[in-house]
């Protein structure tokens, strides 16, 4: 049986708990787990909750790096959003399960910065698996870096308002400026990208693209709720349902 | 057309270095990929740039290779990789304010990544290796790849204070003993990721592999220039700056060449 090596975030993390339910029994099955069935394949996965994309890129090429190429059937890259930041702590510190640990935001790096980051690690898997020749499929699980205007207008008291909108503080025409280089930077990467291997490519509904949260689940938190795909108002990750209709979507293109 | 030689790597490849020991030295002698392209009567494309780390070296190859429509005209490509304690992270803006200063380019870099510890350094690095390896052999691209600096020894031994620290008064937080507990300890830890990567890497073209001496590899710093500025002190700037001097460049030059020219023909 040929091997489904899957990575990504919280939406397809078999272990996945809700942090807004700690209480619920979130045990359904997930989109992997749905897609190592219809193409009856042993399922490597190793999407992890809260992890960031250098994550997604590094468990993947480990893990195809030490596979027997004849053995790996599709890989399968569910990216993350651009701000989280990765790294490895191996040394004993505590009850951690897992050497990995993430950030939310890296403050290193703005999100044009952290846009590129991403990006060029969709670029090495891509490579990577051109190099051996291996199926494979990417998309963007959530958005790359809307999320990061989304929290930085939070932060500024502004619960109930949307991306783009800024108070005193927070200079508007520059997060603009900001959101539009963003843009402008996944199309410099297009002709590079094999977008036919990429769902949604160019990942932003603002330039044409999809992220699959979106398509999927729905673009507004209404929306969401309308179509009973999400957990709760508290909590927009995919419910039972959900992770059903990602799978469905996803077989499409497969 | 020449064919293109694409270098790149820390302060020890910047064709822009100056020496933060001695500031008013004029550093200004040719580097290495210069001379080497010079030799193979190549253009030369060095990104190298100073104090940066190997993240910075992997994502500019990448970029540079990616970006070339007509791959072909690439005649090599060498990365000099560096030590593995350091941060590198792109900003997009500011730029203007910053042109005349050090903090001019897109690329910024940090000696020690506060995030994780050495075996994690150590595995992100030998991932980025890996990485620039794949991505050559996927266009099939004439590579050699190299270490310049010992990736971690001097962190495991302590790094000396920056310029900004000796001479501006900065707070000497960065200069402190090694924070992972035995040292020794991560050393051996580290050593056995080396050996992990052993299998993946093609060592014909990574002369030097695995880096460190336990292990029966070397870097160019240690090889070629003398370990610090301790020993060979003829290739180096002085006693206070182990970066090579004209004559040290003209020497990592003509062993570069010579090792490259084993494996691949016809560059001379």
């Amino acid at each position: 049986m040929k091997k489904l090596i899957v990575s990504g975030d919280s939406v397809s993390d078999l272990e996945f708990r809700s942090s807004s339910h700690p209480e619920m029994d979130t045990s359904w099955r997930k989109w992997p787990e749905y897609i190592a069935e219809y193409l009856d394949m042993e399922l490597v996965c190793l999407a992890r909750g809260g992890m960031g994309n250098d994550f997604v890129y590094s468990t993947l090429l480990d893990e195809i790096t030490k596979t027997p190429k004849d053995e790996i059937g599709l890989v399968i890259a569910g990216w993350s959003q651009g701000q989280r930041r990765d790294w490895q702590n191996t040394t004993a510190d505590g009850n951690h399960k897992y050497s990995w640990r993430s950030l939310g935001f890296d403050k290193h790096a703005p999100p044009e910065g952290q846009t590129r980051k991403s990006l060029r690690n969709y670029q090495s898997l891509q490579i990577l698996c051109e190099r051996y020749d291996l199926p494979y499929i990417q998309f963007q699980t959530g958005h790359l870096f809307e999320d990061y205007y989304r929290a930085h207008n939070q932060n500024y008291n502004k619960p109930g308002k949307k991306v783009y909108i800024s108070d005193e503080y927070h200079n508007f025409a520059k997060e603009l400026d900001s959101v539009e280089r963003c843009l402008s930077i996944i199309l410099s990467f297009e002709n590079i990208i094999d977008t036919s291997r990429f769902i949604g490519w160019p990942i932003s509904e603002n330039i044409g693209g999809f992220s699959i949260q979106n398509k999927v689940l729905g673009h507004t938190l209404k929306e969401t709720l309308e179509k009973k795909l999400v957990i709760s108002e508290a909590d927009g990750h995919p419910n039972a349902e959900g992770q059903k209709a990602i799978a469905e979507f996803l077989k499409g293109f497969i | 057309m020449k064919k293109l030689l694409i270098v790149c790597g820390d302060s020890y490849c910047d064709t822009s270095f100056r020496s933060g020991a001695h500031p008013d030295m004029d550093v200004s002698w040719p580097k290495w990929p210069e001379l080497l392209a010079e030799k193979w009567d190549m253009d030369i494309i060095n990104l190298s740039n100073s104090g940066s780390g190997n993240e910075y070296i992997y994502s500019r190859l990448q970029n540079e290779i990616l970006s070339m429509e007509d791959k072909s005209r690439i005649g090599m490509v060498i990365p000099a990789w560096t030590q593995i304690n350091r941060l590198d992270y792109q900003i997009s803006r500011g730029h203007i304010a910053w042109k005349d200063t050090n903090n001019r380019y897109s690329w910024h870099s940090k000696r020690i990544n506060g995030n994780g510890d050495l075996q994690f350094w150590a595995r992100k690095s030998l991932r980025l290796i890996m990485s620039f390896q794949i991505l050559c052999e996927r266009h099939d691209i004439p590579y050699m790849q190299f270490g310049m600096l010992h990736p971690y020894r001097q962190f495991l031994e302590g790094l000396q204070p920056t310029e900004n620290e000796v001479f501006a008064g900065a707070p000497e937080g960065e200069c402190t003993p090694f924070p992972f507990g035995d040292p020794e300890k991560s050393n051996s830890n580290v050593l056995r990721i080396y050996k992990e990567y052993d299998k993946l890497i093609d060592k014909e073209k990574f002369p030097g592999w695995p880096l460190t001496k336990e292990l029966g590899g070397y870097t160019l710093e240690y090889k070629l220039l003398g370990w610090g500025t301790t020993n060979e002190k003829d290739w180096v700037i002085s006693n206070i700056d182990a970066h090579p001097n004209a004559k040290g460049q003209e020497r990592l030059m003509e062993w570069i060449k010579k090792q490259v020219e084993v494996v691949y023909d016809r560059l001379g």
